[in-house]
C-alpha cells in the first residue's frame, strides 16, 4: 500500500491536479482527495463498462484513458489501472498542463520501479 | 452533411464520423467500411450511456474523448440531443480537431434547425403526456382547465384534450407556443365576449 501512497502523493504534486480519487475493480473506494466526490467513483465504474463495450466493438488492444470536458471548462479524466480506477479532476484555469501525458509517465516510472 | 463530415474528415488523422442523435439514432455518417450499422449502433448507445451517467451524476460534458492503443474516439455534444462522433488515430491533432468538429457542431445545428432554447437546460418534451406534466406549463395548463370548466361545464375536459393534440402536432410544447393553445380554444368557445372574459380569466 505504501507504494500506492507514494504515487498518489506526486499525483498530488503534479501540475493542475485539482483532486483525484481512487477506486478498485468492484466499485470501492481506495481513497481520494478532500474534494473528490464519492459519486465519481461510482459514475466512472459505469462509464468503465461502457468504454470496455465500445473498445470490443472497435477491437481496440488497451482503453489507456477518457478524457471529459464539462461546459464550465472543467476536466475529468479516468485511467484503467489494472484492478484499479483513478479518477482525476483538472483545475478550471490550469487545462494547459498535459495530464493525459503526465500520469501515465507517472505510472510508468512507478511500475518499473515496482519490477 | 456530407460537406461538414468531408471537413472535419480534412483535418489530418480523422478515419470517420457520425451525426448521432439521442432519440432518432444515426442521422448520417461517413466512416470507413469496417464500422458496419450495428457496430455504429453499439457504440452509439455505449457512448450515450456515458454521457447520461455524467449529466445525471456530475455534470453536463461538452466533449467525451475515449483513448485507446490503435484509435481515439471523440463525442462532442452540439445540443442535448445531438452528438458529433469522430473516430481519429491516436496522433490526430487534437487543436485541429476541436476547431473543425466546434465550427461543424454550429454549421450542423442550423442545418438540422434546432432552435437555441433545445441547445442547452432542460431537454424538450417529446410527447404530450410530458407537454402536460413539464413544470413550467403545470400552473398556466390548470387556469386555463379550471377557467374552460367554468364556461364550458362537463364538456370542457373534452375539448382541452382536443386542442392540446391539436396544439402538440401544431409543435406546441412550451409556454411560449400557448397563445396559439388559447387561439384553438377560443374557436371551440366561438362566443367573442366569453373568449374574451376566457383570456382575462387566464391570465397569471
Amino acid at each position: 500500500m505504501s507504494k500506492i501512497n507514494e504515487f498518489l502523493n506526486e499525483l498530488g504534486s503534479l501540475p493542475g491536479v485539482d483532486s483525484y480519487l481512487l477506486v478498485n475493480d468492484g466499485g470501492q473506494l481506495v481513497t481520494k482527495t478532500k474534494l473528490a466526490s464519492e459519486e465519481l467513483g461510482a459514475a466512472m465504474q459505469v462509464i468503465l463498462l461502457a468504454s470496455r463495450k465500445i473498445q470490443t466493438s472497435l477491437g481496440m488492444k488497451r482503453l489507456r484513458h477518457l478524457n471529459l470536458a464539462d461546459d464550465d471548462g472543467g476536466r475529468l479524466l479516468i485511467f484503467p489501472l489494472g484492478r484499479y480506477l483513478l479518477g482525476i479532476s483538472q483545475l478550471k484555469d490550469q487545462v494547459e498542463h498535459d495530464l493525459s501525458a503526465l500520469v501515465p509517465e507517472l505510472i510508468k516510472r512507478f511500475q518499473s520501479k515496482a519490477q | 452533411m456530407k460537406q461538414i463530415f468531408e471537413e472535419i474528415k480534412f483535418v489530418p488523422g480523422v478515419l470517420g464520423v457520425f451525426v448521432l442523435h439521442a432519440k432518432k439514432g444515426i442521422l448520417g455518417s461517413s466512416v470507413p467500411v469496417v464500422f458496419k450499422p450495428e457496430k455504429l449502433l453499439e457504440i452509439s448507445r455505449q457512448l450515450l450511456k456515458i454521457y447520461s451517467v455524467t449529466r445525471m451524476n456530475l455534470k453536463p460534458m461538452q466533449d467525451i474523448a475515449l483513448y485507446f492503443d490503435g484509435s481515439v474516439l471523440v463525442l462532442r455534444k452540439v445540443s442535448e440531443l445531438v452528438f458529433l462522433v469522430v473516430i481519429c488515430e491516436p496522433q490526430v491533432n487534437t487543436n485541429m480537431l476541436n476547431m473543425s468538429v466546434g465550427l461543424a457542431g454550429e454549421e450542423l445545428l442550423s442545418k438540422l434547425n434546432i432552435p437555441e432554447t433545445a441547445q442547452t437546460g432542460a431537454p424538450t418534451p417529446k410527447t404530450l403526456d410530458e407537454v402536460r406534466a413539464s413544470a413550467p406549463l403545470v400552473p398556466s395548463l390548470q387556469r386555463i382547465e379550471d377557467n374552460l370548466a367554468t364556461l364550458m361545464g362537463p364538456v370542457a375536459e373534452l375539448v382541452l384534450d382536443e386542442a392540446l393534440n391539436e396544439w402538440f402536432r401544431g409543435g406546441g410544447n412550451s409556454v411560449d407556443h400557448l397563445p396559439r393553445l388559447v387561439t384553438i380554444l377560443c374557436r371551440e368557445i366561438s362566443d367573442p365576449d366569453k373568449c374574451r372574459e376566457f383570456q382575462a380569466a387566464i391570465k397569471p
